[in-house]
């Protein structure tokens, strides 16, 4: 079945400080599809996201989301209006907040209705009313996950999500990608440094070096082909 | 010796609350009638709008250093927390020399008034506000205001529901700091001739010569600062938070018209707050100056600068005992021990007084018992200035480098010489420095519990001032500026 690409990206190119920092990056990816970017520190990943985002303005190329231009030359739509979330390594977790009003953060309408069903489904249960530093760092990232999809993005990135987790945890929230990206209707981006972090929950890698495309794939393509290091 | 001190403590807030309910009750209806509204009124509205203009000034200064890169940005930015090495009754001399009705400069109409001292007074004290916030806007993490934006708020939702949130607990911090000063101000206020409650606590003693006058609305002055401080930490209790790690915010490049206009209006800003004041001093002390005075001024720092060694000293030496507290109400009695700081001068002024007056009046050495109480007013006044940061500082030392040092075979003195003193002794050094600035600045308790002979450079800038002997009272001024910025400056050395 040919599916229509949820994120087009097309020649995209970033320069900080006159350094390129991305250099033509492509690819695309559909609803439902989990797309892991993997490299070294300094490869771009953090880059690439940002530019996604809307947080950073690329230097050319083009960005699509459900086939609307989002960014290019002309056209670069405001990180709010794009309804994708984002997941950073910290967190980023409003400290002064509960957790349910992290939950409830990006939610305008049906607040209630949606909290709860996040809280059901990501088992935070009891925890509504506790502020961030009080629960334990997997609870944390959970209600991250939850704050995430609670505006129904179309795109959810998060940017190293297995740093500094244990194997159990690792196991956890690969679970509850896989369950995100099935019941929710967006595709997921995520950036790892290692191959094996990620291996089991992605459809689709990219390996990135010095802002370029080194290596795309399955994971199971990637994984036989020990050549790939960096 | 949490105990011990708050044992002290309370007994002279007892002695106080005992004379308080003797008041004559002629000189309670007198005061109440013709005083108590006015001095009430006056109080309230000078604290609100000091901590307005602190706030602007404040917020501005922090706003632009902190986030912009400007010519002279890393000047300003330690430059900015000078003017805390002016004592607040120093700047309103020199505010009045220039502005009041009669000045030689610029007379501004209506300048000694309750906006004006707050002006002054805000010029003095808002640099509580600057550090704290200025920390507070470097640190508020980018991935917080990044999650926000990419969960659809816009500019004022992000500093709605984000920003104010988290600088709020500095916000109060700061805002506490600079009431509290406000509250406990005699000097200025006196200057100014405007009636506060401090001034009518002095008034009360010194003219109507009704202790129990003095002991009513020092109580009352308690009353009103504890309030105050109920209402800041009940709201900062509601906000706290904590961050979960500290990101810096990267500043942004200012364009050369913006960097124009902050590099200015800091330096607007600053010269209005520091530099004018200390030329005038300079230049008044050049008229004034001579060998005599350059002597007595010198020798008046000598009583103050023992009174703030043995203090710092008693004090170092009591924050030790401090350092673990095991129960509720061990923490309890620490914290009710540390309050001093919190209670206007004067009030603490007339506590102590009541105490000579019970043990000492009749002694035959009560001269020299007076210096022992103001001894004992300094250390109870300043303790928290000393055990407040050691016990932050030791609570950073992780105890697995004692287990460590265990392990290797240094025994406990050891590990007390090699392991901590070097890692607690530039918080000693630092609040050292602030115990001192802190004795030397000190006017109400000074003023009013001076011993026949004591000089200080506060009580000599008090008694020119006050005959409006400007040029007089510059050299004690001067040096107490130098001095003050010199210890300011070694200590964030000390402490960075």
């Amino acid at each position: 079945m040919n599916q229509i690409a949820k994120l087009k990206v097309i020649d995209l190119c970033f320069k900080r400080n006159d350094k390129i920092s991305l250099l033509k990056i492509s690819f695309q990816l559909e609803s439902h599809k989990i797309f892991s970017l993997l490299g070294p520190s300094g490869s771009g990943k953090s880059t690439l996201l940002r530019c996604l985002l809307g947080l950073e303005r690329p230097e050319s190329g083009q960005i699509f989301l459900d086939n609307k231009i989002i960014s290019d030359d002309q056209n670069f739509i405001e990180t709010r209006f794009r309804r994708m979330s984002y997941v950073p390594q910290d967190l980023a977790l409003f400290p002064h907040l509960s957790v349910i009003d992290n939950i409830g953060f990006g939610l305008a309408d049906k607040k209630k209705q949606r909290t709860d069903e996040l809280i059901h489904e990501l088992a935070l249960h009891g925890l509504e009313n506790s502020l961030p530093h009080q629960i334990s760092g997997g609870q944390q990232q959970r209600v991250a996950i939850a704050r995430a999809l609670a505006p129904r993005p179309k795109l959810l990135v998060l940017d190293e999500p297995m740093s500094q987790l244990d194997p159990d945890l690792r196991t956890a929230l690969s679970k509850l990608l896989r369950k995100a990206a099935s019941t929710e209707d967006c595709a997921i981006i995520l950036t790892s440094h290692h191959l094996e972090d990620v291996y089991d929950i992605s459809d689709f890698l990219m390996i990135l070096k010095d802002g370029a495309v080194q290596k795309t794939g399955s994971p199971q393509s990637l994984f036989q082909k020990p050549q790939i290091i960096f | 010796m949490p105990l011990f001190v708050s044992a002290i403590l309370f007994g002279c807030l007892s002695f106080l609350f005992v004379k308080a309910v003797n008041i004559q009750p002629d000189i309670l209806a007198h005061l109440l009638k013709y005083q108590f509204a006015e001095v009430f009124f006056n109080t309230i509205v000078l604290t609100i709008l000091t901590l307005v203009f602190a706030l602007i000034w404040a917020f501005v200064f922090a706003w632009i250093t902190s986030q912009y890169d400007f010519w002279g940005r890393n000047f300003f930015k330690a430059g900015l927390l000078w003017p805390l090495s002016i004592p607040t009754y120093v700047l309103a001399f020199i505010y009045l020399a220039h502005f009041d009705v009669g000045a030689e400069t610029f007379e501004i109409a209506g300048f000694r008034s309750i906006p004006g001292l707050a002006f002054v007074l805000s010029l003095s004290l808002y640099p509580y506000l600057y550090f704290q916030l200025s920390s507070a806007l470097s640190e508020l993490p980018p991935s917080l205001i990044e999650v926000a934006k990419t969960l659809g708020k816009s500019r004022q939702e992000i500093w709605k529901f984000v920003k104010i949130p988290l600088l709020t607990p500095a916000l109060l911090a700061g805002l506490h700091l600079i009431g509290m000063e406000v509250l406990a101000d005699f000097g200025s206020a006196s200057l100014f001739n405007i009636n506060v409650l401090s001034t009518l606590i002095y008034k009360s003693w010194f003219s109507l010569h009704s202790i129990e006058g003095a002991a009513f609305f020092s109580i009352f002055h308690v009353v009103l600062v504890s309030t105050f401080t109920f209402i800041m930490f009940r709201y900062k209790k509601i906000i706290a938070q904590q961050n979960s790690g500290i990101q810096r915010v990267e500043r942004k490049k200012a364009k050369i018209l913006y960097s124009f206009l902050f590099f200015f209006s800091c330096l607007i800003f600053l010269a209005l707050s520091f530099f004018l004041p200390v030329l005038q001093l300079c230049h008044w002390s050049i008229k004034t100056l001579d060998a005599p005075t350059f002597f007595q001024t010198l020798l008046s720092f000598r009583v103050p600068l023992i009174f703030a060694f043995f203090c710092s000293i008693a004090a170092l030496i009591c924050s030790f005992f401090y350092l673990k507290s095991r129960s509720k109400i061990s923490t309890f009695i620490a914290s009710f021990s540390l309050v001093g700081y919190g209670i206007p001068g004067s009030v603490f002024a007339v506590a102590l007084l009541l105490v000579w007056i019970f043990f000492f009046k009749e002694s035959a050495f009560k001269n020299q018992f007076l210096y022992l109480i103001l001894g004992l007013g300094f250390f109870l006044r300043f303790l928290s200035l000393t055990v407040k940061p050691m016990k932050a500082s030791f609570e950073k030392i992780s105890p697995t480098l004692m287990d460590v040092a265990s392990t290797l075979g240094a025994s406990q003195k050891q590990i007390a010489r090699s392991v901590y003193w070097p890692l607690l002794k530039n918080t000693a050094l630092g609040s050292f420095v602030f115990i001192t600035v802190d004795i030397l600045k000190e006017m109400s308790l000074s003023m009013m519990l001076r011993p026949a002979g004591y000089k200080s450079p506060a009580i000599l800038i008090y008694q020119y001032t006050s005959e409006s002997l400007w040029a007089e009272a510059a050299p004690s001024a001067l040096m107490l500026v130098f001095f003050c910025l010199s210890l300011i400056t070694v200590s964030r050395k000390l402490l960075q």
